[in-house]
């Protein structure tokens, strides 16, 4: 069975990440979330990659967590040590590569929050950006809570994380949540863009998620508290 | 105990405190805060604490508006989670807390304390609003909000809320630590493990706030 999340680096020194789950959503389960790691990982390691493009195979950019592993771990601490011993979304605020989310159809739970950690979030005019875990009595775990009241009105934030409802690609736009909404014939060309003018001007296109971090841009990320 | 609760303006002649007052009775069992800010045109300004209870405390806070809030109407309006509003809607400052509008948009704060007149669309532009409505249907939308928040499990609604409000002000990774023992704090609820049996069975969740 092939892997569900597929990495590639091409001659530009783009690093492809492809969420290869289509039969689920790209449901994001626990086996993408290590590979998730291992590929970020690769991608800080290897020095020619400059830029990564996160994607989704399918329909959709992803639907979320596999909420079907949801309990599962043997207990809330072990939960808790899992979180934090591979904490990609830290390893994506810090990581040197500028991030970039191509985001279409449901981008909800997790298949919201790794955008909300990329430098760029470029979506189709299908896109349905969600995070709906009240409506399990949970809250969005993957940074959906600070992430996005952090790039969105908090206002807006609040509204989308207690009523767990929808906003469009066009609402995502007015907000802020994404940084631009082409016809989905043209989402590749867009992202194309975006990875041309990350290419050409790192600097700036990490200096936002800089700035959310508080950080000068540096080739060291900033080391976590103690 | 009525799950939804409805702020009602304080009598003529009211003080300061009446905001204390309304909060402190609010019922046990409510699950929602809903704040027709209009209605609090005559309203005493609140003091800073009693504000500070409606943007930190457990319930969610929905406030409607169809006209131009000022004073208190304006304040109380800003510590709510969510603003809905009528197009005929504004908003005229100053603030009695600007910091919370600051929070909240940080562009339009500045016109706010000029005592300028920001209209409906202006503010769902920034986000102040999310919600822009026909005149006169600003209501039915924050009573249906209102209904979707009810069904939500009431844990995770109060915890959602603390993350946000006590979340922003943290430094990132710190608030990102925060919203992870929130989360594991969530495992233990009735709710959460009834929210993921609902969903896997392809059922609507019967929360009961345990």
């Amino acid at each position: 069975m092939p892997d569900p999340v597929r990495f590639a680096i091409d001659a530009r020194g783009v690093a492809t990440i492809t969420l290869d789950r289509p039969a689920r959503r790209n449901a994001i389960n626990l086996q993408m979330r290590d590979l998730l790691w291992e590929y970020l990982c690769a991608a800080a390691d290897i020095p020619d990659v400059r830029v990564i493009l996160f994607r989704g195979e399918g329909p959709c950019f992803s639907a979320g967590a596999d909420i079907s592993e949801f309990g599962t771990a043997p207990s809330i601490i072990a939960a808790r040590h899992a979180r934090h011993d591979r904490d990609i979304w830290w390893q994506l605020l810090t990581h040197r590569c500028v991030t970039i989310a191509r985001m279409h159809g449901y981008c909800y739970g997790a298949g919201l929050e790794l955008p909300l950690f990329c430098d760029r979030r470029i979506a189709a005019d299908d896109a349905r950006l969600a995070l709906p875990e009240v409506s399990l009595a949970y809250i969005p775990s993957a940074g959906g809570t600070q992430m996005l009241p952090r790039i969105a009105p908090p206002g807006v934030a609040a509204h989308m994380i207690l009523t767990g409802e929808p906003v469009g690609a066009a609402a995502a736009l007015r907000w802020g949540i994404v940084d631009r909404v082409v016809p989905q014939a043209d989402l590749d060309a867009a992202v194309e863009d975006a990875i041309a003018a990350a290419l050409a001007d790192p600097v700036a296109a990490r200096a936002r998620r800089l700035r959310l971090l508080r950080t000068a841009d540096t080739p060291e990320p900033p080391a976590p508290l103690p | 105990m009525p799950p939804l609760s409805e702020l009602q303006p304080p009598p003529p002649g009211s003080g300061p405190a009446w905001l204390d007052d309304a909060l402190d009775a609010v019922p046990e069992g409510a699950r929602c805060i809903l704040l027709p800010a209009d209605a609090f045109a005559a309203a005493p300004h609140p003091p800073l604490p009693a504000l500070r209870r409606l943007v930190l405390g457990r319930l969610p806070v929905i406030a409607w508006f169809e006209d131009e809030l000022t004073g208190a109407a304006l304040d109380l309006a800003l510590a709510a989670d969510i603003r809905v509003a009528g197009r005929a809607a504004a908003l005229r400052g100053p603030a009695g807390w600007p910091a919370r509008a600051a929070l909240l948009a940080p562009d339009l704060a500045p016109l706010l304390a000029a005592g300028e007149r920001i209209a409906a669309q202006e503010l769902y532009q920034a986000g102040l609003v999310s919600a822009i409505l026909q005149a006169g249907a600003a209501e039915t939308e924050a009573r249906r909000l209102a209904g979707v928040l009810l069904g939500r499990g009431p844990i995770a609604l109060e915890l959602a809320k603390e993350a946000i409000w006590r979340g922003l002000p943290q430094p990132l990774e710190q608030a990102l630590r925060f919203e992870t023992d929130l989360t594991m704090l969530l495992q233990t609820t009735k709710d959460r493990a009834e929210g993921v049996r609902a969903f896997l069975e392809k059922r609507t969740p019967s929360f009961t706030g345990e």
